[in-house]
């Protein structure tokens, strides 16, 4: 699994749980910070979802969602859409943006199939880890939006029925503020 | 050739950052992001941005006629927003007018921090949004991965002292000792004469009666008499030198630019004074005493460690046989 997925859910684990919990919780799994092997960070999930008595796909859907909330993450997926249908909508590109600036973190493809008022983000592969973490996303950004919508997740997606479009305010996004917050001119 | 005659509606959202200008440079219509650059009221173009490019200071219709003659692109700077380089591309339209379609280039990401553009500034073909991401999301991953790399780093550099470390006295272990002698050797090597240089000695030591301690107080006992003689130790040696654990109750001292025989004599009495001085462990008063080998790089036109370790090691065995607490150099 890719370093940075690595270094995701450690940062998630030791933010949410507490240091204390990592610790044991990469001992018991073996996680090694130069580990470069496929299924680390399976390994340390389903050690932490022991240590936590906490369904394994569920922590795949809290990183997801803890990911969506950091503010430079939450700017680049508001990159992908003017409102929440918009958003959805451009998450099948979400993959290529994201081999623009990590080629090698072989994310699924994803598809989008509207089917009467349920939108279905298909995760191609089906791995449960990834269709998880998109589910959280997901979630974290119907809120950003502002939008009220139903999201559950099925055997090969994500499904999201968006009851009312706008029924909060969505959160700021402005587009210069990552320029501004590194102070050029 | 096809007339285009677009609603203005149209222009704003093909062009968004179009100018219609006629030929005394004055603007007539202008698109709802150009118009963030040129507010409406401001009637003369050449008032708001000055000319970079082909000519510094060129008077602006002038430089429109020619740009939208050789279909050059034109380098404008907003007055108001010096900080923004723009790039216009012209073209002639019908009665003297030109269109002046601006872009922003590689100032993409001031613009849109200085004059707060948002998606909708941009037309659906324009790669603003992707270029922007682009930047927001290469400066994350960098500055994630330069912490990942600092971090295995770290982890390296620990895993490379604890290699060297003996784990109980955190001397250098028989490793440790290796790569230091490696090194000293190494650097005698540059002198002409290995015996010219300034040199090293190899201070070999072991522990007397320390069997005593283990056997009658316990391993816990000898791990702390093992400390104490460590540490004694490490006050005899300057940062360039090693001090190094290679075997149970066997030490030894690396010392650089370290050659003087009464010198190294005075230093190896000294140490087995310090050790012989009663120590309390566990309520109970120990006294060790230690045997002394000596040997020095200038023994040896050409220096060899394996060879200069036996030489230290018959050293050290010629001052056990002496008796407790001698000094014995090998000649």
């Amino acid at each position: 699994m890719h370093r940075l997925v690595q270094r995701a859910i450690e940062e998630f684990i030791v933010a949410n749980y507490g240091s204390e919990i990592w610790t044991k919780v990469a001992a018991v799994s073996g996680h090694r910070v130069s580990g470069d092997d496929e299924t680390q960070g399976q390994r340390v999930l389903r050690a932490a979802s022991q240590e936590l008595h906490k369904p394994y796909v569920e922590l795949w859907e809290d990183l997801g969602a803890w990911l969506a909330r950091l503010e430079p993450i939450r700017r680049l997926l508001r990159f992908s859409g003017r409102d929440f249908k918009d958003f959805l909508q451009n998450i099948v590109d979400l993959p290529d943006y994201t081999r623009m600036v990590i080629p090698d973190l072989k994310m699924p493809g994803l598809t989008v199939v509207a089917d009467d008022d349920v939108l279905r983000i298909l995760v191609r592969r089906r791995d449960p880890e990834w269709l998880h973490s998109v589910a959280g996303v997901v979630r974290v950004m119907a809120d950003d939006y502002g939008a009220l919508g139903l999201i559950w997740v099925e055997p090969d997606g994500v499904a999201v029925q968006i009851s009312d479009d706008c029924f909060a305010e969505a959160r700021v996004f402005n587009l210069g503020a990552g320029i501004l917050r590194e102070g050029l001119i | 050739m096809t007339a285009l005659n677009l609603p203005s509606t149209t222009m704003d959202r093909v062009l968004p950052a179009h100018v219609i200008v006629d030929s005394a440079g004055r603007v007539i219509a202008a698109g709802p992001t150009a118009r963030k650059l040129l507010p409406r009221d401001a009637a003369e173009m050449g008032k708001l941005v000055s000319v970079q490019r082909p000519v510094k200071d060129m008077d602006l219709p002038l430089a429109l006629a020619k740009a939208a003659e050789t279909g050059d692109r034109l380098v404008l700077r907003s007055f108001s927003e010096p900080a923004i380089t723009l790039r216009a591309q012209v073209a002639e339209l019908s009665g003297g007018q030109y269109l002046v379609n601006l872009g922003f280039g590689i100032h993409l990401g001031d613009a849109v921090a200085q004059l707060g553009l948002t998606a909708n500034d941009f037309a659906a073909t324009d790669l603003a949004m992707e270029l922007l991401f682009l930047l927001e999301a290469n400066r994350g991953v960098l500055h994630e991965l330069s912490v990942f790399n600092q971090r295995l780093e770290a982890a390296r550099d620990h895993a490379e002292s604890q290699a060297h470390t003996d784990a109980l006295t955190g001397l250098h272990n028989r490793r440790g000792l290796q790569m230091a002698l490696d090194s000293a050797i190494a650097s005698t090597r540059g002198a002409q004469d290995a015996r010219a240089d300034s040199g090293f000695a190899i201070v070999q030591l072991d522990l007397d009666l320390f069997k005593q301690i283990n056997d009658q107080l316990g391993h816990a006992a000898g791990d702390e008499m093992l400390h104490h003689v460590a540490k004694v130790l490490r006050h005899e040696i300057r940062s360039e030198d090693c001090a190094a654990r290679i075997g149970g109750d066997e030490f030894v001292l690396l010392l650089r630019g370290f050659v003087d025989r009464a010198a190294l004599e005075r230093l190896g009495r000294r140490v087995i004074s310090v050790i012989e001085q009663p120590v309390t462990i566990e309520d109970r008063v120990c006294r060790i005493s230690a045997s002394v080998g000596v040997v020095t790089s200038r023994c040896y036109a050409q220096p060899d460690a394996s060879q200069i370790l036996r030489d230290a090691d018959a050293a050290l065995y010629r001052s056990k046989h002496a008796g407790r607490g001698c000094v014995s150099f090998h000649e």
